[in-house]
């Protein structure tokens, strides 16, 4: 059932992206955030809700692993530390969702206390009983549940997933709403977790500027890093331009630049990209350039750069990683790329020399050239 | 059965922090803390906290989760807090009173064994931690007593030993010195250095309308079932004086007169409440701010 009016698909996409960035962060499979955003929208409309708190739950529940990506845990930290810090997760995925100014006004608390227990035992504040709003304690209940449902695997069933609610009424859930939830999920049966078209207008909405807020927000994780979109854009801008390659559309590559940084999702996205043109770590940064193309792929809209952002460790001589394709064969956007990587994350003396010395091998001399000629600096 | 309110202050630590890192405000008091758990989630984050309250329960509470910084309960030490240990002689009585009337007989013996265990303890910290950690299995009682068939069938030791442990997430150190005290507004406030007092008001003569869950867990505390904690606020500033407009005015005055030498004052208000409390206010600081986060949470900032 479709209950509003407009919303622009870009808009849908983009949040999808972003609830994809937030499953790798937090360690779930791609889709499971919005898979509890449908399965809590659908709740909320079962309950016969208004359509902006709907809307609420749905763009909540979409993001609410988002607040991983600002959380940053030492490696080797003990599992305690892990979790304490993972209280953070929340708060952080509040101020993300209200740095965007496009969602309802209470989509940012409903990230913020989706982790809080009726009995105030939750994180991060230990709100308990009914001072913890209806859309956080739905995205609460829709979160088990859907891990619940994944659990079981393809033999499980909605019935069976509410089952492992059960004990946790009137600890983790307050009674009223794990009452209700049970009426839904035997009401709506298999249908309860469907998709859910939500098209709740979102006026003041930039796809791009929604994804560059996060894509901003990962390379912000690391000093090193933060605003490594905006140089690695100046980059690849000017060697675009240098190329003069008509089927090279300067825009194009450049917004490529910025989503390179969802190559850096996931707890371990260190900074191994100043090994760019080496071999050491390459399996690592093509599996995570193959997430991040898998993230871009959950969105029709943005699908069409999964292959150059997926290529980016492709090498030009064909001994790259994922699919070690060689020469034109590679994604252009992705030679331009790997240049610009490069290019921004050395910035040793030798930086050029060592960019030169990879064109040919690791990098298209092509692209090296019009770089080189550039005399752009990292 | 007793009525449950299921109403309660929502003051989050989180909310408070983004707020006070958002002015460089590195050090906080609240006179009436309550349970603080936003008082740890500040310590947790690096700001110095000073408390208060006049319930002792929860300056316990306040001394395991706001000032200690390191101890914790191990899990022989749960063991011993949620078991009589055999042998011992237990007051298994202290709590007949509410044998049969909030609790099963059961119930009422556990109360008594813990409330004798839990002054074994070796630390404030260990008993500020358990006493938090007991408190929710209070809750779940009282809780269950209303809706049997709802909620599972824990064990007692079983659900307090979950409880206490919960509370271990709860220890941290931030390097500075942080405080609780089972004291007067004016007496917190005069031993506090903080750049900044922050206060959610007590309802009007809110200690007729303690919360069940709250006034039960004092008079566990103290060992005596048939403790009025009204007496507790009788003389206090927000007590039984405070039933009309004008009296509850004078009240959060006399508050604001006592803090005024720190920077700042943060008052959350609830809708209801924010015109007049901002009218207050600025009797007595001129630089005010009002952020409002939600429809039902406002915070009046006042800077000096």
């Amino acid at each position: 059932m479709t209950l509003f009016a407009t919303m622009d698909p870009s808009t849908t996409d983009a949040i999808r992206i972003l609830g994809a960035v937030g499953d790798v962060f937090g360690s779930r499979t791609i889709g499971y955030s919005m898979h509890v955003a449908d399965v809590a929208a659908r709740f909320m409309l079962y309950r016969e809700r208004e359509p902006e708190a709907i809307a609420v739950v749905y763009f909540a529940a979409a993001l609410h692993r988002i607040g991983a990506v600002r959380v940053v845990v030492p490696r080797d930290s003990s599992p305690r530390v892990t979790e304490i810090a993972g209280w953070d997760d929340p708060p952080g995925g509040a101020a993300i969702v209200a740095a965007a100014r496009v969602f309802p006004r209470a989509t940012a608390d409903a990230v913020r206390w989706h982790r809080e227990a009726f009995d105030g035992t939750g994180f991060p504040d230990q709100l308990r009983w009914d001072s913890i709003p209806e859309a956080a304690m739905t995205i609460n209940i829709a979160r088990a549940f859907v891990s619940s449902l994944e659990a079981q695997g393809a033999l499980g069933s909605p019935r069976d997933a509410i089952f492992g609610l059960e004990s946790e009424s009137g600890c983790v859930f307050s009674l009223a709403a794990m009452r209700e939830f049970r009426e839904f999920v035997e009401a709506e049966g298999a249908e309860c977790d469907a998709p859910y078209a939500c098209t709740w207008p979102l006026p003041q909405a930039d796809p791009a500027a929604l994804i560059g807020l996060i894509c901003a927000d990962i390379d912000s994780r690391q000093a090193r890093t933060a605003g490594r979109g905006d140089r690695l854009e100046r980059i690849v801008r000017t060697i675009v331009g240098r190329l003069g390659e008509p089927r090279l559309d300067a825009d194009r590559a450049a917004f490529a630049g910025r989503l390179t940084a969802l190559a850096r999702t996931g707890t371990d996205g260190s900074t191994d990209d100043i090994f760019t043109l080496s071999r050491l770590g390459l399996e690592a940064r093509a599996a995570r350039a193959q997430t991040a193309a898998r993230i871009l792929q959950t969105a029709p809209s943005f699908a069409a750069y999964a292959p150059s952002v997926r290529a980016t460790e492709e090498w030009f001589d064909g001994s790259g990683l994922p699919d070690g394709a060689a020469g034109e064969a590679i994604d252009p956007i992705a030679r331009v790329l790997a240049v610009a990587i490069a290019a921004e994350a050395l910035t040793a003396p030798d930086a050029s020399r060592r960019i030169a010395g990879a064109g040919g091998t690791r990098l298209d001399p092509a692209v090296v050239r019009a770089y080189l000629g550039t005399e752009v600096a990292p | 059965m007793m009525e449950l309110r299921e109403h309660t202050r929502r003051i989050a630590g989180s909310r408070l922090f983004d707020i006070l890192s958002e002015r460089s405000i590195e050090s906080v008091v609240d006179p009436f803390m309550g349970l603080p758990t936003h008082l740890n989630y500040l310590k947790r984050h690096g700001i110095a906290v000073d408390g208060g309250d006049l319930l002792e329960w929860f300056v316990r509470a306040g001394e395991g989760m706001v000032v200690n910084d390191f101890t914790v309960l191990r899990e022989d030490e749960v063991a011993a807090i949620v078991e009589g240990t055999p042998g011992r002689v237990y007051p298994v009585d202290m709590f007949r009173a509410w044998d049969g009337v909030f609790f099963s007989h059961e119930q009422c013996q556990y109360l008594g064994i813990w409330h004798a265990n839990i002054h074994n303890l070796r630390s404030d910290g260990q008993t500020g931690l358990a006493i938090t950690g007991l408190w929710h299995v209070l809750c779940y009682w009282l809780q269950k007593a209303q809706h049997p068939d709802e909620m599972a069938d824990v064990p007692p030791s079983e659900l307090a030993w979950r409880y206490i442990r919960e509370t271990e997430r709860l220890v941290c150190a931030n390097n500075a010195r942080n405080t609780v005290r089972r004291a007067d507004y004016s007496e917190t406030l005069a031993a506090s250095n903080a750049q900044c007092m922050y206060m959610s008001p007590p309802g009007r003569n809110s200690a007729a309308q303690v919360d069940a869950r709250i006034w039960m867990w004092e008079a566990w505390w103290q060992g005596d079932p048939y403790l009025n904690v009204e007496r507790y606020f009788r003389g206090s500033v927000f007590g039984p004086l405070t039933s009309d407009h004008a009296a509850y005015d004078e009240a959060i005055a006399s508050v604001l007169q006592t803090a005024e030498r720190f920077p700042y004052v943060i008052i959350q208000a609830r809708p209801r409440d924010t015109a007049r409390l901002e009218r207050i206010v600025r009797t007595f600081r001129s630089d005010l701010e009002l952020v409002t986060p939600n429809f039902d949470e406002t915070y009046i900032i006042a800077k000096k």
